[in-house]
Order: structure tokens, then sequence, then C-alpha cells
């Protein structure tokens, strides 16, 4: 491949970049998940290996992935393919990168359609569709609504018609372009999701005491409950908890989450900088800008309020049984009993399911970006028709989503490909951008217009704890979920079929995208020789 | 909210602020040729 490559677009202001990047990394993960892993382990002490691993393999990651992109966006490469190929001058090195495109474009299909409950949620809150409902009506509420039943507020039809209006909007945003589409959709919606979320945080601190009837050693009990019971309860220190290994792969696998590392989108941003763009400063400044989004917003929403309202035994209860039951059901139950009757529960639902919804969508617009890049710069495509075919693949295979939620369908992707696949890409480009390209290229590369110099230790860091740290996730996450999770273990018989399917779609796509590099290649080798 | 809870809680509230305020604050002091400004003497 060359090194010369045609003038791509650029970002229009150093501010809509990090919020562009921090959009791309603020996701529902930030004010769902966070607070759950949190609890469940070991509340304070979680914060000791969290902040750790944010160190050690969230900011470092991040350069590592500012630098991979920049340094393939200057060599004409918006996706990891070329990207790799242009640090390990090897026939495999683009073959490895199918995992960059692969991964954000198989997220991005059943990630709208999560995306969508937070926009026909935030309308629900509108319509007061949801208002009146106790827990277990709000419950079968969200069940029928996954499994297409249909309910009181619903029809079977309206899970499809949100799953398309969300990916109408997210192609339209990409089709727009870098600055006009993506750049303009961050500086609108991050300030926004800021602002909903510090205004729900302060009417969630405020709300005083309540008295509650609870179960508690299955005894009705009334107990006196408020939202600093709820801090309390999420950062009382557990000492027994700080040596479990568990809790160590926990907090490194939240950051992973919540960075949005591993997945391929960062780098395709990044490729958009120029040779002389800071990436040590504004690369640190995503990270905190997402940690303050995590730890002070989402950390200080959903468990102090579902304390106050459910007590401690309810919290728990809720958090295990998943980020979506506290987000979807837990949560309108809290607006629902809020004072100031239903416009304050109407307003609250709105901005909650307002901000996850733009906590998603700039995070979906970025997982767009690297199959969009890949198709423009290696087929020639125009934006338009790239997102055309982004769409409609992403529109026909959401639709088995959808139909197939129940059975698991959604799980295997999230698992392999959201999961599982991130730690793989981190460790391939980790190796390659520090130990193939070389830790001296590496570090220059990192500081090539660097508003701060960092400090030698994180050199060290980046070349020998980043990769070490990834090298212990990848073996403990095979040993413990990935071979149990391959071999189907607890899971229900009448999902079995369907999981395999789904595993079968993926492959199908990997496979196609790796031929579509090979034909890419096979046209650009072409053209070459022909000039 | 008990001692410990607070110690860990206004810890972490602090460390991400901190590192917030600090990277914004160092980026507005940094060099504005980033933007895309045009060249001095270039009329609008």
């Amino acid at each position: 491949m060359s090194d010369t490559a045609a003038p791509r677009e650029q970002w229009g202001s150093r501010i809509g970049l990090i919020l562009a990047m921090a959009g791309n990394a603020v996701g529902l993960g930030n004010f769902l998940r966070f607070p759950r892993q949190a609890v469940m382990n070991g509340g304070g002490t979680f914060m000791i290996p969290y902040f750790i691993a944010f160190l050690l393999v969230g900011i470092p990651l991040m350069w590592i992935e500012w630098g991979v992109g920049r340094h393939g966006g200057q060599r004409g490469h918006g996706s990891v393919p070329g990207m790799f190929e242009s640090i390990w001058n090897h026939p495999v090195a683009k073959y490895l990168g199918v995992l960059g495109i692969f991964m954000p474009l198989v997220v991005l299909i059943y990630y709208c359609y999560i995306e969508s409950w937070t926009l026909a949620w935030t309308f629900f809150s509108v319509t007061g569709a949801t208002r009146g409902l106790e827990q277990q009506g709000m419950q079968q509420f969200l069940a029928s609504y996954q499994d297409l039943t249909g309910g009181a507020g619903h029809a079977a039809w309206v899970p499809f018609a949100f799953f398309f209006l969300t990916l109408f909007i997210n192609i339209w945003v990409v089709s727009k372009g870098l600055t006009a589409g993506i750049e303009k959709l961050a500086k609108i919606g991050m300030p926004i999701l800021f602002i909903f979320a510090t205004i729900l945080v302060i009417r969630v601190l405020t709300l005083g005491e309540h008295t509650i009837t609870t179960m508690v050693d299955g005894v009705a009990q009334t107990v006196t409950t408020s939202p600093w019971q709820g801090l309390n309860f999420m950062y009382s220190p557990d000492w027994s908890k700080i040596w479990d290994a568990k809790v160590w792969l926990a907090a490194a696998g939240q950051i992973f989450f919540t960075l949005s590392v591993g997945m391929g989108s960062l780098q395709a941003y990044a490729s958009y900088l120029k040779k002389t763009d800071d990436m040590t400063l504004s690369g640190l400044a995503t990270c905190a800008t997402n940690e303050t989004a995590e730890v002070v917003l989402g950390g200080s929403l959903a468990i102090p309020a579902v304390v106050t309202f459910f007590g401690i035994s309810g919290a728990i209860a809720i958090s295990k049984a998943g980020g979506y039951d506290l987000g979807f059901v837990a949560m309108p139950l809290v607006f629902n009993n809020l004072p100031g009757g239903a416009i304050v529960g109407a307003l609250a639902g709105f901005m909650w399911f307002g901000l996850l919804f733009f906590a998603g969508i700039t995070s979906s617009v970025a997982m767009a970006t690297p199959a969009m890049s890949f198709l423009e710069e290696s087929f020639g495509w125009n934006r338009r028709k790239s997102g055309l075919a982004i769409g409609a693949l992403a529109l026909v295979l959401g639709l088995l989503h959808i139909i197939f939620y129940t059975k698991g369908f959604l799980d295997e992707w999230d698992y392999w490909a959201g999961t599982f696949g991130l730690v793989i890409l981190a460790l391939i480009e980790t190796v390659l951008f520090v130990w193939v390209f070389g830790p001296d290229n590496m570090w220059r590369e990192i500081h090539e217009g660097g508003a701060i110099r960092l400090p030698k230790f994180f050199k060290f860091v980046l070349t020998y704890v980043t990769p070490a740290y990834l090298i212990v996730m990848m073996a403990w996450w095979t040993w413990t979920e990935a071979i149990p999770t391959f071999k189907m273990a607890g899971i229900a018989p009448d999902q079995v079929t369907t999981r395999w399917a789904s595993r079968g779609v993926m492959l199908l796509i990997l496979v196609v995208q790796l031929y579509l590099i090979k034909l890419a290649w096979a046209r650009r080798a072409r053209r070459k020789g022909a000039a | 909210m008990s001692t410990g809870a607070l110690i860990f809680m206004l810890s972490a509230y602090g460390f991400v602020l901190g590192l917030t305020i600090w990277c914004f604050a160092r980026l507005m002091k940094a060099d504005p040729a980033h933007e895309h400004l045009p060249p001095p003497g270039t009329s609008l």
C-alpha cells in the first residue's frame, strides 16, 4: 500500500473531536452497567481496581487507538485492516484488522435495537403509557415489548417502528458526513446529555427520607430510606473482595466497555486527525469526560433513586435482574413515585430516557463509521451509498434480533462481538502498535503534535503493563466465560438452535468481510498497476 | 453515610472531576492553531 494518500475529511474543531470521541465512549453502560458492577463487586473497594485499570489499561489503550487511527489515516486508511497494514507490512495484517470492521458493525446492529428502546420509553414517558403501573405491571410492560406480544400502551408493531426510526436517524447522521453529521450530533447531544443527567442527579439527591415497607429476611418491615443511603450502599467498602481476581477482572471489563476501546470506532474517528493534531491531552480529556459521566452522574442516579423507593434489598434484587430492569423497570417506577405528580414524572422520564438515547446514538454513529470508511475508501462508494448499504444490512439483521430476542439471538452477538472480541482486538492492536511498530515509534507517534508530554512511566506501562493486563484478561475470560458460553452452559434447550443460528450469521458476516478485504486489496493492486 | 463510603465516594468524584477540569483547562491554554482558524490577515 502507498504511504501517500488523497486528502481526507477532517474534524472541524478540537472541542467537536473531543465531544465526538467522548460521545462514542459514553453509552448506556455508563448509566446502567457501572452502578450494577460497583454494587455487585465490593462497592467502594471496587473503585480501587477500577481506577487502576483506568490508568493501566483504559487511558493507554485510548492513546494506542488514537495513534493507530491517526497513523493509518495519514496513509489513507479509515478502518483497521489498512491501519494494521500500515504499521505491520505483512499480508496477514489486513486480515487481522477485519475485527475492527466486524465488531463495530455487529454491535451497531443490536445496539440500535436497544437504543430504540430508549427512544420508545422517551415516547412512553410523555404519553404516560407507564404511568400508574406497579412493579409487576412495569416488568410485564417491558417483557411484552421484548417478546412482541403487545400490551397496554403499545402494539406488537411498535418495537419495529422504533427500531426503524432509530436506524434511520443513525444512518442519516453518518451520511451527512464527519463535521455536518457526527460532529454536529456530538455538539448537540453531549451537552443535552450532561444537562439532563445533572438535573436528574440534583432531583434524586434532594428526594429526602422515605418510609417504605420492605422484606428483610422474609419478614415485612417498615424502614426509612434516602438517596444518601443509596450512595452509602454503593460506596461502602467491602474489603473481603479486594483480593478477589473476579473483582479485578470485572473492573477492567467495565473500563473496557465504558471507554469503547477494542472496538474499531475510536481508530476510525482518529483517522480524521491531522498529523499535527494533539492526541496526548485530547485522548486524556476524552477518558476524563467519560469518567465524569460514569462515576459522578451515572453513579449518582439509578442506585440512589432505586434505594430510596425500594430499599437496599429491592435495589439488590433489581441489580441482580440486570441493567435493563434497572433502566426500564425500576427507574420508571421511581418517576411514578416522584413528588409533583404526573407532569414531574413525565418530565423526569423524558430526561432519563432522552439522556440514554443521546448516550446511545453518539456511540452507535461511531460504530457505523469503520464500515462506512471501508466501503468508501476500498470501493470508491460515496457516503450516501455506503450509508444506505449499511442501513439495509442493519435493517434486515436487526429484524432477526427483534424477532428472536427472547431466544438469546442478541445475547450471542453481545458476548462474542461486544464483549470477548474487544479484548482480542485490543490485544492484537497493542502487540502490533507497541511491539511490532516498536516502543520508540509508538511513543513518537503518540507525542506528534501533543499538547502535553506524558511521563516516561507511561512508556513502560504501554510497553509491558497494558499488554500483560490484556493477556491475563483474555486468558481468564477464555477459561471462565468463553469456553462455557461456547458450550452453551446453562442455556435453556429451546434457545440452543437459535443461538447457533445467531453464531452462524455472525460467522457469515466475518467471512464476507474477509472476502471484501481480499477484493479491496486486489482492486487497489490493479489500480496501482494501471497507474 | 458511613465514613468509609464517604471517603471512597469523594475520592472517586474528586479524581474524575479534577482530571476533567485539569484536561479542559490545559486544552483551553493549548495552541489555538489546532482549531481551524484562518491564517492571520485573511478576511472572513
